[in-house]
């Protein structure tokens, strides 16, 4: 074949196949590294969250967590009053509270993906902080909104 | 796809086996199209480097929209296409020959994969840029035209006259026995 009849295949054909050399790599690699630790260290650095937005995040969470909470168990009351029919019984999570959560987590990646699902673990860090997971909902409600 | 997902969220949590990954598994792509349209390995090694340097630099930032494959390969057809601006054009093209270092696959093939290669870049540096880039990125790396578009911000009807024309002038270019 003729390369005139068939550019795009002579294109193609002569694609180069380069591999990098391992001093390349090393090279690359290593200043690659130095630059992530620079950004993560200037990161961690700068960023000092001033209390008032800090708390005011965490009171916004909150009331959003109760509302979900609440929600939830609400629709899970409901769905068990006999004029629903209930359909075939499956033991997808152990817990009302479980499977609240799987829900949310899967709104939240449809919502946005990843970057919102780390948003949310950061939102829920950032109020549930290191408290036990016994902990029972009546009592963090009454811990997180202070009443 | 979903393996770049997760490498950029690893990454973005300063993951360096995430950014190694990553390296390693678009390096030579990456190395491929800067010489293709450098026709110089050694400053293809270095754009390459930078482009690799800077993303490492985005740590914690980093957001992908597309492909990470055609980010990172947008990157370095900027980089080349700076480079380019800056360069006069006397100064290009003198040592393409050495730019290939292949697999070895012996020593026959590689000297004709060698000269194929070279070949090609010799056709390719006579297209303006923005038309060799484009037949690069949709020929070699298999990009599309969509995605093409979307890495370098212009319209798809653009691209795909880039495309047409660029080629239209290699096979005018071939035929006219330019080359040998």
């Amino acid at each position: 074949m003729r390369p005139e009849e068939d550019i795009e295949n002579f294109v193609r054909v002569r694609k180069p196949r380069v591999t990098t050399s391992e001093q390349m790599d090393n090279r690359t690699l290593h200043d690659s590294f130095a630059a992530m630790e620079q950004t993560i260290q200037v990161k961690s650095t700068k960023y000092k969250p001033s209390v008032l937005r800090n708390r005011r995040i965490r009171l916004v969470a909150a009331a959003a967590a109760a509302i979900i909470v609440a929600i939830g168990l609400f629709l899970g009351r409901y769905r068990h009053t006999p004029e629903i029919p209930t359909t075939e019984h499956r033991e997808a999570a152990q817990s009302e509270t479980i499977l609240i959560s799987m829900i949310s987590m899967r709104m939240t990646y449809q919502r946005g993906g990843f970057d919102a699902l780390d948003q949310q673990f950061r939102d829920t860090l950032d109020v549930l902080g290191p408290r036990s997971s016994g902990a029972s909902m009546k009592d963090l409600l009454r811990e997180i909104n202070g009443s | 796809m979903i393996e770049d997902k997760i490498l950029v969220w690893r990454f973005n949590r300063g993951s360096k086996d995430a950014f190694r990954r990553i390296y390693e598994k678009y390096k030579d792509a990456l190395l491929g199209l800067a010489v293709t349209m450098l026709r110089d390995r050694s400053l293809a090694e270095d754009i390459v480097h930078d482009v690799f340097v800077s993303f490492a630099g985005t740590a914690g930032t980093f957001h992908l929209s597309g492909t990470l494959k055609g980010y990172l390969l947008t990157c370095v057809g900027n980089r080349v296409r700076d480079y380019n601006r800056l360069k006069t054009e006397s100064d290009i093209g003198l040592n393409f020959v050495d730019t290939i270092s292949s697999n070895s696959n012996g020593p026959m093939e590689d000297a004709i994969s060698r000269e194929e290669s070279g070949q090609l870049q010799e056709l390719l540096a006579r297209l303006p840029y923005e038309q060799s880039e484009v037949i690069v990125l949709h020929l070699h790396h298999r990009m599309r035209f969509g995605q093409i578009a979307k890495a370098l911000s212009v319209s798809i009807n653009t691209v795909q006259s880039r495309y047409r024309y660029g080629l239209e002038k290699l096979r005018s270019i071939m035929s006219n026995g330019v080359t040998k």
